[in-house]
């Protein structure tokens, strides 16, 4: 067994030990998407409330001003119940309900009379929306009500009259309706926006764990990455990193049995990740491999970058403190806080130049089946171009900051 | 096995090591004794290639450590003064880490860390977490990652500081064993008993230069049976010089209030010294009487003791 095999064993051998921190690292991001998610796909319920009609005058009217609440939308929202005035007034001192409208006796002939009337409604202080929902819907119906009274009055009151209405009177109402209807016709039809109605077709809804779920798996794998570049640090706390100097291996040879175990935990990590994702139904087995590999890829090459940042700190406590104000705004406007889909479009176009910005738009791309060895191909050479390029800086830091 | 050769290291205006040259053969155990901040460490460093000398030549099994660094670090284990191990793994775990460092291969890698293991009494433990392990037992192991390659050429640097009576009697054994076996060993230290006890040769180091080197009898020889003898209280100037005038004493260091003087035969002449002195109108008020040893040795040598 060569020493890389050695050393990635090892350094395996002491995660096994120590799994906890594996487990902090992928727990943080994936708790935070389980509460996103709560929060967010959880809200199917509507607020709803419950109306008590005290209607002491039971006519035609009174009806058709409590019908008012029991029409689509707010029938959705709101239970309307019919109750005596005393029963209705106790359980509005319990609380038990939104609203009390009483209609007293004579609403309907004091309406057809063009009489003024007063309709009480008590509200429920401790509610705010539902309350005022019935109150404007109670308003808009008495602005019907008046404007009818102002158009077909006579009509009304002559209806009003007559006890029982005889063939001639209805006909004569219909007639003297249908010239209403035309008088008006002019300003009402055809009216000025034509309005046409379409049943948008039925979408999958986005789920909220597939959506969130990229953004947290690579929050995750940013984590990762941070805390294994931090491993140097505790290398060189052991002493270990010294002792190794006095072997025959190297720093470079080190440093690559280093990636290969940055690159196990990744593919670990990352094969966890996306076999949840699997299971979800959020990707296709064909795809799996190339989820895998590609986010594996990101994780190296951050590693490296996040371990660069950590050898330039003083102390441990530092290269943490410094990690963090790195990764957080990185994390934040790359889109692993939040799906680009959430984020303003001028935030967006920065975060995609972002390492993780970009690699989690590749990783989309994957998911949704649109991406191709070609297309990731750019993205795939600037994250190496990025480990290559920080290697030899790694190198030369570590060997200044810890073996001079 | 090993030669060093005028060796120097500067860090910027300090020279820490400067013009140190000493050979070890095989089988020997080679001290260096010295102070803290002697150069003893940079000497080992610059012999294990973790710092690059400034000048001179270091050659080990007849590989010079800078051109040939590779070859020269195969031939040497180094047990480093703090303890250099995960300890969030296993004993038998380091030294299976270590061993492969040294290029060494199972099953001759399994095979030495069983030896190892035994070698240094931890086989009972070797499965658990080292940071289950006493200080002792962390030290051991710390030795036993040192010497899992069977090295030429074994750099001790200060193993025995901080560690308990009983694990340093356990510690120094298995040196001696590993010298017994065939290995060079280069131990650092500044216990005198250490040095007296253990080593066949020794080098004595100050201010980074090799101030004495031989075995401890020629070291000894130096002394010649000259006992050293400490003075404290008030010393005119006029005591001074009257005590420069006899031949009876010879002064080391003379200041107004200290008196280090290298003395014959010092506790029968006492009397006669302390009434010259009070003659000239000096003052004693202490007296600390050393046997000829290498802590007086190295008083005579540098002026002061070895833990100032």
């Amino acid at each position: 067994m060569s020493f890389f095999w050695t050393a990635v064993l090892k350094d395996l051998q002491r995660l096994r030990r120590d799994p906890f921190s594996l487990i902090g690292w992928v727990a943080t991001p994936i708790l935070f998407a389980v509460l996103l998610n709560t929060v967010f796909s959880g809200g199917q319920a509507k607020p709803q409330g419950r109306l008590l009609i005290d209607d002491e005058d039971a006519t035609f009217l009174s009806g058709l001003l409590a019908s008012a609440f029991s029409r689509e939308p707010l029938s959705e929202m709101i239970i309307v119940e019919k109750v005596k005035r005393a029963e209705g007034r106790r359980r509005m001192d319990r609380g038990d309900a939104s609203a009390l409208l009483i209609i007293p006796a004579g609403f309907q002939a004091a309406y057809l009379r063009n009489e003024a009337f007063r309709l009480p409604l008590l509200t429920n202080p401790s509610q705010r929306i539902l309350p005022q929902m019935i109150q404007e819907t109670l308003e808009m119906a008495t602005e019907a009500g008046f404007y009818l009274q102002q158009i077909a009055g006579d009509q009304l009151r002559s209806f009003a009259s007559s006890t029982r209405p005889d063939e001639q009177t209805i006909a004569k109402l219909s007639v003297e309706g249908s010239r209403v209807g035309e008088s008006i016709r002019r300003y009402v039809d055809p009216p000025l926006i034509q309005l046409e109605n379409k049943v948008a077709p039925v979408e999958n809804k986005p789920n909220f764990t597939a959506m969130f779920f990229p953004s947290m798996l690579y929050m995750s794998m940013m984590f990762v990455a941070n805390a294994l570049g931090l491993d140097i640090w505790k290398e060189q706390m052991y002493g270990t990193l010294k002792r190794l100097k006095a072997t025959p291996i190297t720093l470079p040879r080190f440093l690559i049995a280093r990636i290969f175990y940055v690159a196990a935990v990744a593919l670990i990590v990352s094969t966890g990740g996306i076999a949840a994702m699997y299971a979800m139904g959020g990707l296709s087995a064909r795809l799996v491999p190339l989820a895998i590999g590609w986010t594996t890829l990101f994780t190296v090459c951050f590693h490296m970058l996040m371990a660069l940042v950590s050898v330039h700190a003083s102390s441990i406590r530092g290269a943490s403190v410094l990690a963090n104000i790195l990764i957080f705004p990185l994390a934040f406007i790359g889109g692993c806080f939040f799906p680009f889909e959430a984020m303003p479009a001028w935030m967006v176009r920065i975060g995609k130049l972002t390492p993780n910005g970009m690699a989690i738009t590749q990783f989309r791309s994957i998911l949704d089946g649109s991406a191709t060895l070609a297309s990731l191909a750019p993205s795939a050479a600037i994250l190496l171009a990025m480990g290559i390029v920080v290697t030899p800086v790694l190198l030369r830091r570590m060997n200044n900051r810890f073996l001079a | 096995m090993i030669e060093v050769q005028e060796l120097r290291k500067t860090f910027g205006d300090l020279t820490a090591v400067n013009g140190v040259s000493f050979t070890a053969k095989p089988g020997e155990i080679f001290g260096l004794l010295g102070p803290n901040g002697a150069g003893k460490t940079t000497t080992i460093s610059c012999i294990s290639g973790l710092v690059t000398p400034t000048a001179g030549h270091v050659r080990v099994a007849g590989h010079d450590v800078v051109r040939d660094g590779q070859a020269s670090r195969k031939a040497i284990g180094v047990v480093p003064q703090e303890i250099a191990l995960y300890d969030d793994i296993s004993a038998t775990e380091n030294l299976s880490y270590w061993g492969g460092a040294q290029g060494m291969r199972n099953p001759i890698l399994a095979a030495r860390i069983r030896e190892v293991l035994e070698l240094t009494g931890l086989q009972d433990r070797a499965s658990e977490p080292v940071k289950r392990f006493s200080g002792g037992m962390k030290r051991r192991l710390n030795f036993a990652c040192g010497i899992i390659h069977s090295p030429k050429l074994l750099l001790l640097d200060e193993p025995t500081v901080g560690v308990d009576p009983q694990s340093r009697v356990r510690l120094l054994e298995l040196v001696r064993h590993q010298a017994d076996q065939g290995t060079c060993v280069l131990y650092t230290t500044h216990y005198m008993e250490e040095a007296e006890t253990l080593c066949d040769r020794l080098a004595i180091i100050d201010h980074g230069k090799m101030i004495a080197s031989g075995t401890l009898t020629e070291l000894r020889a130096l002394l010649a049976e000259q006992d050293l003898l400490r003075l404290t209280g008030h010393f005119p100037t006029e005591a001074i010089d009257s005590l420069r005038r006899g031949a009876e004493v010879e002064i080391l260091q003379a200041d107004a209030d200290l008196l280090l003087l290298s003395v014959t035969g010092a506790s029968s002449k006492l009397p006669s010294l302390f009434a010259a002195l009070a003659a000239d109108g000096a003052e004693v008020r202490g007296t600390t009487l050393t046997q000829p040893s290498l802590e007086s040795l190295f008083i005579k040598l540098t002026g002061k003791a070895l833990r100032e």
